[in-house]
């Protein structure tokens, strides 16, 4: 037990030290740092950009940008107790005295070349002077690195007597492929041993180097323990007359304090921010938590017993409702609901009178405003619990103990509450250790919208204001709850189930030849490392490129494995299909769904009006009625009250509406040019009963009224869902794709393979996938447009979000590979990729396919989340979470334009058809719930 | 909702009445230089509550913030003078007096005589001399071996006129005085700055660690620490949540009855972050005064009668939104011009920029989207600072068929398809980089691509994120056309304040910034009068060089404006004293603002 405690935790080690590289690579990748806002300030003088780029070790003395691994080096040594890293001052050697005056003199060359030309720029020049002053020096450094190890150790060992390690590479390339290859092992020794070999220089010229001891005295309390403890160990060089002198980076291994380094934009240590904010936010996750099992664990039985009765469709009901509104949207609603009634605070931790309370009231008032956002967090807990606890519950009232125990004459309380939901509650049990994870990462969305001062929101800030050492605490501190969450789960599943073993290996032994794809595996992830150090961040036309041939590229393979597995199951496939339509409820849903897509396939054909046609006459404008005037059509509406954007219809006058009618040109499917569209406007007709023409702008049709700039919003409806409805579809391509081939064959073969992938994955599922997006997203942005971004960021999240897939796959697959058939085939010798592809596969599909169909809604509101947060897609590009993100201004529920919020219900509807959807082909593959553990 | 019906049932039912402790008052005797303050006398009590999107970094004004610092500071702080924004003047606040030598670049302050910190310690002419020790405080660089500032601020530069620093000397305890060293006319203007206290900071000013004072942190921790010589003393700081100000008791401030300002017992500043938010919370009646924007008005205005508020229409706003074409000259290191040059020669065409103007539908936006509640914007001084604005410049309203006129005399031409091509041949396909989160500036581009698209021009929108647009037009300048908002605080009073923006070797130039000599003779003309100006104390020559730098920047169109939407002040009816003036906030007199009512 202990053991294995012991081993859960040091395997932690790895994954933190990988997590934290990562964030520190994500946060390189996006453009500038977080001095860049304050370099454009004309209120913030250079002297103190400097000061603070010296501060932060953002560059090194020659004011060049360090890398990123350097300053990951650095922010390591703050944080570790034991200190790795000194600073010394090291007498130049002969060459670098040489190459320095050498730069210099070309620096001097180069500005009168400047200055002789009078048309250039001043400023250009200056920098290219000193991006090859800059190149010179570092050509000297790698020059003279081989050579004068010797040299230089001898001067330390003269300035300082002093041993410093002598391995001087200046070449930071080779630092770089090590620390990105070997990220598991940066244990604190290796990683400074990489690290000190990075070298800064300082740009002393003539002055004596005594000056430079005394200098950092003024910095020594910004720069914490970096600065100030190797000051004391470098005494002054013994030359009297001046000696240029550089900095370097040394190995000395010293105590000091941890620290997790200062707050740039809060200017306080980021331990101070952090405890300012945290116990908000354990409160509010902790009392959401509760919330959720109070209501979650009864409502669940109570279904449970109640069968198919009142109760069990209304909670069935309500589970599915919970489960498909985008949870910002229904804060949005419950702001809306305390400000329009009063009953509730609209927003806050606690109301202003509370510094006079007493000590009591103080709670209550506390108490009074967790309420509605604690709702808002719990409300899709509860679903997702209720459900589990229902089916698990049904599932142990028909097991044998049950009936034993009905025979022996037991109560039928005593049977429902002490034996079957004391087994019934063991996933929710697991599913409590990740609830611990969550307790304190905050909720973005909510805190955002509600009002509520957590950690979720102040990260987040953080990271788009890039102040690196808030971004890196809080990921440091969510891995740690992920993992101990982990570990809290497995105890208890443990302590409540003695069946579960802790150092349970694989039960069913470990397949043969498990090391072919354990070293497949490995080799594509090598590959997929070099291919990342290859993309060229900074280069438009070679990303656009890129992002081409990933398209394509990635296109192909989707619909090869869709066909591929289509192929190998469709007899599966065709049986479950039967069986759907044959249910009613499931019939309907896969009828919403059906229509849904038809609309956006043929979205072109069905709209009115292009995506962008604005109209600022009719901005606001109500959904035109529809009427009979001797033919279709709809009422035309004055605007009565321009200043609150009222329409009132003209009684006796219409618009007449035709059907296949000439509009705009497009291309069906993309290629199919066509202009005809199921109604138009029949303009021409209106101008003949009229006489005369028409001011079209004046006329308009909207069958679901118009936005802000009078855009139509039953063809936006149209267009948006064409991204809406396909980003499910292409993120579940690639997670089932990458899932199975990871997941689904860990199971089957087991051992190291099994191993060596699940540890991959729970690195993964430690990735903060908020920030790897943010970060992605702000360094790509720019060489793409709207709808490249799209593609981009649907990648980015499935990319991410293939652990869990993988994970639930890997189950399924554990569980297959030991019945009867596939050890029969074993048996009769059949290779294993015929076992994989006859066997396996066809048998796995249709848990594919249901897990396929459960995880489409993620994507849905996840893209109107991100919409949310201004990361979605843009402007003009349509999607139902970019029109919801706009429609959530609180005018639009006061002045009641209720129309704008027509797109959340069309996420809505298709969500819960999905999820409709998703259970109904769960109850008719796996009749037990299996899938669902 | 069952999880809700449930939980309303808690038992919640606090207090929400219970009032506030008694604000002690009159404890100590008026300074003799108090000021008497015009207003009607009003009576004690009271708590105003107010909104703010973004909390305060810091409460030491040397260390570089942003406006939510600054308006958190500029409760506790005073400066020599302060801004009257009715009589639009600047007016003495610690300095008693002053007296302009006749050189006109001597300035004598007569401090008031008896003021007190809200510690109790006395303020003198040394408190004013340490403030300006501090910002010119220097040492030597370890690296450099220069001098450099020890405590480097904004302020440095602020007080260096023509390459030269300003002179201070204390003549006696209740007398300082400056020295220009050139002719400054807006030098009364720059010198309000806060005050900061010998007694607190000194030891911090020896041993260098001044810019560390005054943290947030200090303010959590030890509010009494940020000693005041304002209105307000801290009383609560909660991260997050909000900022409570009590009264100082020591505050030189008095009306006729020889009662001590504020009247108000309590000021609440709560943290909102959405601004949604922040409406409903005024038009809820949860917060007293607020700035509504033309969007919400309409909805907003319903609630007057049942929360008792007013709202007050205050015309266009003062700050400015634009957009504007690179026209960055030259290459990058690698040789990569930063503008196509062909693209180049279109926007350095100024029918090509006016066509534009005249192609966009601003009066549309203002209709549509504000619901006839803004204006489209002709000048960079807002209508809304009558004093400087020029309304006779040239406009621009929508008029596709003058912009076609126009393109086609600089030599572009339209093929079949409508879509224009640019005097060489080229399609004329335009990027605009916009930062991503603001969504009238997303209304604002969607219409001006509509727009475009009308006379054949193809706009693409790139978002990108807020710090690739700084990198983008301060440093990189690949880009073609981009759009900001500009709302100078000190440009608000006087336009000199936006000198980095008009200058062409301004940071904020930004179609061209930071040039070394002026790039047109347009521009060589701006930089004239805003030298001009700086060296005049005649007011009416400097309103005549503001009005011609608007007329040139609205012929040349560097600058593209964008509409001004109407701004919308409200404050609950219950306060007395309310003065609205012309610009700014409703509340530049809170000091004297009071309630009949009783504390709910």
């Amino acid at each position: 037990m202990i053991t294995f405690i012991v081993r859960r935790l040091l395997s932690m080690i790895p994954v933190l030290f990988g997590v934290s590289a990562l964030v520190f690579y994500l946060m390189s990748l996006a453009p500038g740092d977080f001095l860049t806002e304050a370099r454009s300030r004309p209120d913030i003088s250079n002297e103190l950009i400097a000061e603070m780029e010296r501060a932060y070790g953002l560059v090194d003395a020659e004011g060049k940008p360090t890398a990123w691994y350097v300053q990951y080096g650095f922010w390591l040594n703050n944080l570790s107790p034991l200190k790795f890293l000194g600073h010394k001052e090291v007498p130049l050697t002969p060459e670098e005295i040489a190459a320095r005056q050498k730069a210099a003199e070309e620096a001097i060359a180069a500005a009168s070349a400047a200055k002789a030309t009078p048309e250039a720029e001043t400023e250009e020049a200056a920098e290219e002077v000193a991006t090859t002053a800059a190149a010179s020096e570092e050509k000297a450094d790698t020059a003279e690195a081989d050579t004068s190890t010797a040299v230089t150790t001898k001067a330390t060992e003269a300035a300082g007597g002093e041993k410093s390690s002598p391995s001087q590479e200046a070449a930071p390339a080779t630092v770089t492929a090590e620390a990105s290859a070997a990220p598991e092992k940066a244990s604190p020794e290796t990683a400074s041993a990489e690290v000190k070999a990075v070298v800064t220089e300082s740009v002393t010229g003539t002055e004596d180097a005594t000056t430079a001891e005394s200098a950092p005295a003024s910095d020594a309390s910004t720069t914490e323990e970096v600065a100030s403890a190797p000051e004391a160990a470098s005494p002054s060089p013994p030359a009297p007359e001046p000696v240029p002198t550089k900095t370097v980076t040394i190995f000395d291994p010293h105590w000091g304090k941890p620290t997790l380094g200062q707050s740039w934009a809060y200017n306080i240590p980021v331990a101070d921010l952090i405890a300012q904010r945290l116990p908000a936010t354990f409160i509010l996750s902790l009392t959401a938590l509760i919330f959720a099992w109070v209501v979650a664990v009864p409502m669940g039985v109570l279904a449970a017993i109640k069968r198919n009765r009142l109760f069990d469709r209304l909670s069935g009901l309500f589970a599915y409702a919970a489960l498909s509104i985008p949870e910002f949207f229904l804060a949005i609603l419950m702001v809306f609901f305390a400000a329009r009634t009063g009953l509730f605070p609209t927003d806050g931790l606690t109301s202003l009178a509370s510094d006079f309370l007493p000590p009591l009231a103080r709670l209550g008032d506390y108490a009074y405003h967790l309420i509605l956002p604690a709702f808002v967090l719990g409300v899709g807990g509860i679903a997702g619990m209720m459900r589990v606890m229902r089916a698990n519950f049904l599932d142990y009232m028909q097991s044998d103990f049950v009936t034993t125990a009905r025979a022996k004459g037991l109560s039928e309380r005593v049977i429902m509450f002490r034996h079957v939901l004391r087994n019934a509650i063991n996933p929710l049990l697991t599913s409590l250790g990740f609830a611990l994870a969550g307790l304190l990462s905050g909720a973005v969305l909510v805190e955002k919208v509600m009002n509520y001062p957590g950690l979720g929101l102040l990260v987040f800030e953080a990271f788009t204001r890039q102040d690196h050492a808030v971004v890196l605490a809080a990921v440091l501190m969510g891995c740690v709850m992920l993992m101990l969450g982990n570990l809290v789960a497995d105890l208890l599943l443990a302590w409540s189930d003695p069946r579960i073993r802790l150092e349970s290996g694989s039960p069913a032994g470990v397949r043969k030849g498990q090391w072919k794809p354990a070293a497949v595996l490995l080799a594509v992830l090598a590959a997929l490392l070099t291919a990342v150090s290859f993309i060229p961040w900074g280069d438009t036309a070679a990303m656009q490129t890129m992002i081409q041939g990933v398209k394509w590229t990635g296109l192909a393979a989707l619909l090869a494995a869709a066909v591929f597995i289509i192929k190998i199951a469709w007899p599966t496939f065709v049986n479950i299909a039967r069986q759907l339509l044959r249910r009613p409820v499931g019939l309907a849903a896969a009828c919403v769904l059906g229509l849904l897509y038809f609309g956006a396939a043929f979205a072109p054909f069905l709209a009115t009006s292009q995506v962008s046609d604005l109209n600022l006459l009719q901005t606001y404008h109500p959904p035109t009625a529809l009427t009979w005037d001797g033919g279709p059509a709809v009422k035309v509406y004055n605007n009565v009250d321009p200043t609150a954007a009222k329409y009132e219809a003209v009684p006796g006058e219409s618009v007449p509406l035709k059907f296949f009618g000439r509009g705009f040109a497009y291309k069906l499917f993309g290629f199919i040019p066509m202009d005809r569209h199921l109604v138009q406007p029949d303009y021409a007709a209106l101008e003949q009963r009229l006489g005369g023409s028409i001011d079209r702008a004046e006329y308009p049709v909207y069958l679901l009224g118009s936005d802000s700039t009078g855009r139509d919003l039953y063809s936006r409806l149209l267009f948006g869902s064409q991204i809406s409805l396909t980003i499910g579809l292409i993120g579940i391509g690639i997670t089932m794709t990458i899932g199975f081939l990871v997941g689904g064959l860990a199971g089957y073969f087991g051992g190291r393979f099994d191993f060596l992938a699940m540890r991959l994955v729970e690195f993964l599922m430690a990735v903060p996938g908020l920030y790897l997006l943010l970060a992605l997203r702000s360094a790509l942005a720019p060489h793409f447009e709207s709808g490249q971004m799209f593609v981009v960021i649907v990648i980015i999240l499935s990319l991410v979000g293939w652990a869990g897939t993988a994970r639930v796959l890997r189950g399924m697959s554990l569980s297959i590979r030991s019945r009867q058939y596939i050890l029969a085939a074993e048996s009769m010798g059949q290779g294993t990729g015929r076992i994989l592809l006859k066997h396996l596969l066809p048998n796995l599909a249709s848990y594919l396919l249901v897990a396929a169909t459960l995880s489409i809604p993620g994507y849905i509101l996840g893209e109107a989340a991100l919409s949310f947060l201004g990361l979605g897609i843009q402007e003009p590009s349509a999607s139902w979470g970019l029109m919801l993100q706009q429609s959530q201004q609180l005018k639009v529920l006061f002045l009641d334009f209720w129309w704008l919020l027509t797109p959340g219900a069309a996420i809505f509807v298709t969500v819960i058809a999905f999820n409709v959807m998703g259970d109904t082909l769960r109850d008719i593959v796996d009749p037990r719930m299996k899938s669902q553990q | 909702m069952l999880g809700g019906a449930a939980l309303s049932l808690l038992p919640v039912g606090c207090s929400k009445t219970q009032p506030p402790p008694e604000v002690e008052r009159g404890q100590y005797p008026l300074p003799e230089g108090v000021e008497t303050a015009v207003c009607e006398p009003g009576r004690y009590g009271g708590v105003f509550i107010v909104t703010d999107n973004t909390e305060p970094k810091t409460f030491n004004f040397l260390v570089p913030s942003d406006q939510a610092s600054s308006s958190a500071m500029g409760r506790l702080q005073a400066g020599l003078v302060s801004w009257d924004p009715v009589q639009a003047k600047d007016i003495p606040a610690l300095a008693e007096s002053w007296d302009i030598a006749p050189d006109k670049k001597t300035y004598t302050f007569h401090l008031r005589r008896g003021l007190k910190w809200s510690d109790g310690e006395p303020f003198t002419a040394d408190d004013v001399i340490f403030t300006y020790d501090c910002i010119f405080a220097e040492e030597k660089d370890p690296v450099t071996g220069q001098m450099r500032p020890r405590y480097p601020s904004r302020y440095i530069a602020q007080y260096t006129i023509g390459g030269e620093r300003i002179q201070y000397r204390k003549i006696d305890d209740y007398t300082v005085e400056f020295h220009t060293p050139k002719l400054y006319s807006p030098f009364i203007g720059d010198i309000g700055i806060p005050i900061l206290p010998k007694h607190k900071l000194y030891d911090a000013y020896l041993d260098g660690t001044l810019l560390e004072q005054w943290s947030t942190k200090t303010a959590i921790e030890h509010p009494e620490e940020l000693v005041s010589l304002g209105p307000f003393k801290l009383f609560a700081y909660r991260p997050g949540e909000r900022i409570v100000y009590e009264p100082n008791p020591h505050y030189w401030r008095a009306d006729r009855d020889g009662q001590r300002l504020p009247y108000i017992d309590f000021l609440v500043t709560k943290y909102v972050k959405e601004s949604d938010t922040e409406t409903v919370l005024f038009a809820t009646g949860q917060v007293d005064a607020s700035a509504i924007s033309a969007t919400d008005e309409a909805w907003v205005k319903k609630g007057q009668e049942a929360h008792g508020f007013t709202l007050y229409d205050r015309g266009p706003s003062t700050s400015v939104s634009f957009l504007w074409f690179n026209l960055k000259p030259g290459a990058n290191a690698d040789g990569v011009p930063y503008v196509k040059p062909y693209k180049m020669a279109w926007f350095q065409d100024k029918r090509f920029r006016q066509a534009i103007m005249y192609a966009y539908n601003r009066t549309g936006i203002a209709r549509g989207v504000y619901f006839g509640r803004a204006a489209p914007l002709d000048s960079i001084i807002s209508p809304a600072n009558p004093k400087w604005h020029n309304p006779d410049v040239r406009k621009y309203r929508y008029d596709p068929e003058k912009a076609r006129a126009l393109l086609r005399e600089a030599g572009f031409t339209w093929n079949d398809a409508g879509e224009l091509f640019g005097p060489g041949g080229q399609r004329v396909e335009i990027e605009l980089m916009l930062f991503e989160g603001s969504q009238k500036m997303s209304e604002m581009a969607t219409t001006l691509k509509e727009n475009l698209a009308a006379i054949g021009i193809a706009l693409r929108i790139n978002y990108v994120d807020f710090g690739v647009v700084i990198q983008k037009i301060d440093n990189t300048y690949d880009y073609e056309m981009c759009a900001i908002g500009w709302g100078s605080s000190a440009g608000a009073s006087d336009p000199s304040g936006s000198k980095a923006l008009l200058a062409s070797s301004g940071i904020y130039h930004v179609w061209n910034p930071e040039q070394p000599t002026p790039a047109t003779d347009w521009e060589a003309r701006i930089d004239e009068l805003i030298t001009a100006q700086e060296t005049t104390f005649d007011e009416a020559e400097r309103v005549k060089a503001f009005h011609e730098i608007q007329a040139i920047l609205a012929e040349e169109v560097p600058l593209l404006y964008l509409v001004t939407p109407y701004g919308y002040s409200g404050i609950k009816t219950k306060w007395q004293n309310l003065v609205v003036p012309p610009s700014g906030t409703l509340l530049w007199n809170l000091d004297e603002l009071w309630t009949a009512e009783e504390t709910e």
